[in-house]
């Protein structure tokens, strides 16, 4: 499934949460079907958008709080998931794109061929050909 | 071990009595009295972080829900803070408010910490943060309050400097 069906399909239920992104595709997809007030695209600071959803779950017990967050994002703020699992406050969801790369943030990066299923289903991914550059893109 | 519990309570006073209801950190000596303060205190949430750079991230979400909130940390815990600080604090204008405690200055015997102390205000000053030093238990409050009232103001992070002079009895 490719990342923006994911975000296509769950987007009625964002409604009325209170919406983190981390930088990149993920921002630029969520807005492109539709901004927002209530959502926050953290545009930089890779690794920080599961600590500015776990601050705003815990300054605001009563809302409902969702993160969307990429797997190079969790890798460079691991430790992290350790405060998000010593206080996992009811009302933060965590959600990571785990698309095995760190190529989500360049627009060119959209315009790749289209994704390959992968064959572990249980993952939404929105895989990159493997020839696909392994550098890190320019913010 | 000498840390002085009398002036920890005047900071952890000054930080609720100017709003501070989140306050995220990273153990270390200098701070063991503040932390045990806020992890005691009902009225406080006290966040205990595995890297001091989350902290930031913390206060800015804190932030965007209308709470106030402190980061308390080592001087070496600002270090591993920075690209929080650059590009979440300041590229979104969060008013950051950083306890540091000032290892590593006059009077340090921990020769590990002896690195920190010098690169601290260097490197607060190469990023335009404003900040300040508590040496003395007469001028926490006034500091605290006032460093708050100019990260609101300026919607930038401030830090204040905890000195051996304050925090440790000798």
């Amino acid at each position: 499934m490719l990342r923006i069906d994911a975000l296509r399909a769950i987007y009625p239920a964002l409604e009325d949460r209170i919406v983190v992104t981390i930088m990149g595709a993920v921002a630029a997809e969520l807005q492109s079907i539709g901004h927002r007030p209530n959502f926050f695209y953290l545009q930089h600071a890779m690794g920080l958008a599961s600590s500015m959803g776990l601050g705003i779950a815990l300054a605001k017990p009563q809302a409902s709080v969702v993160v969307f967050d990429g797997d190079g994002s969790v890798l460079m703020n691991l430790g992290g998931l350790t405060t998000l699992a010593r206080y996992r406050p009811r009302n933060l969801v965590h959600v990571v794109f785990d698309n095995e790369s760190l190529l989500s943030v360049s627009p060119a990066s959209r315009r790749r061929p289209a994704c390959r299923a992968r064959r572990r289903s249980a993952r939404s991914t929105s895989s990159r050909a493997r020839s696909a550059r392994p550098s890190r893109p320019a913010i | 071990m000498p840390v002085s519990s009398a002036n920890s309570r005047l900071v952890y006073d000054a930080l609720k009595g100017c709003g501070v209801r989140i306050i995220s950190a990273l153990p270390e000596t200098w701070l063991v009295h503040l932390i045990r303060m806020a992890d005691d205190d009902p009225e406080m949430t006290l966040v205990r972080l595995a890297k001091e750079e989350e902290g930031v991230g913390i206060s800015a979400g804190a932030h965007l829900a209308g709470v106030k909130s402190a980061m308390l940390m080592q001087n070496h815990g600002f270090l591993a803070s920075i690209n929080g600080i650059v590009s979440c604090a300041q590229l979104y204008r969060i008013p950051l408010l950083m306890l540091i405690s000032h290892r590593g200055e006059f009077g340090e015997r921990d020769p590990w910490q002896t690195e920190g102390g010098s690169a601290t205000e260097p490197l607060l000053r190469a990023l335009g943060i404003a900040y300040d030093s508590l040496y003395h238990p007469d001028e926490v409050t006034r500091k605290i309050t006032k460093a708050q009232t100019l990260a609101y103001s300026s919607n930038k992070p401030v830090a204040l400097l905890l000195r051996r002079d304050l925090m440790w009895e000798e």
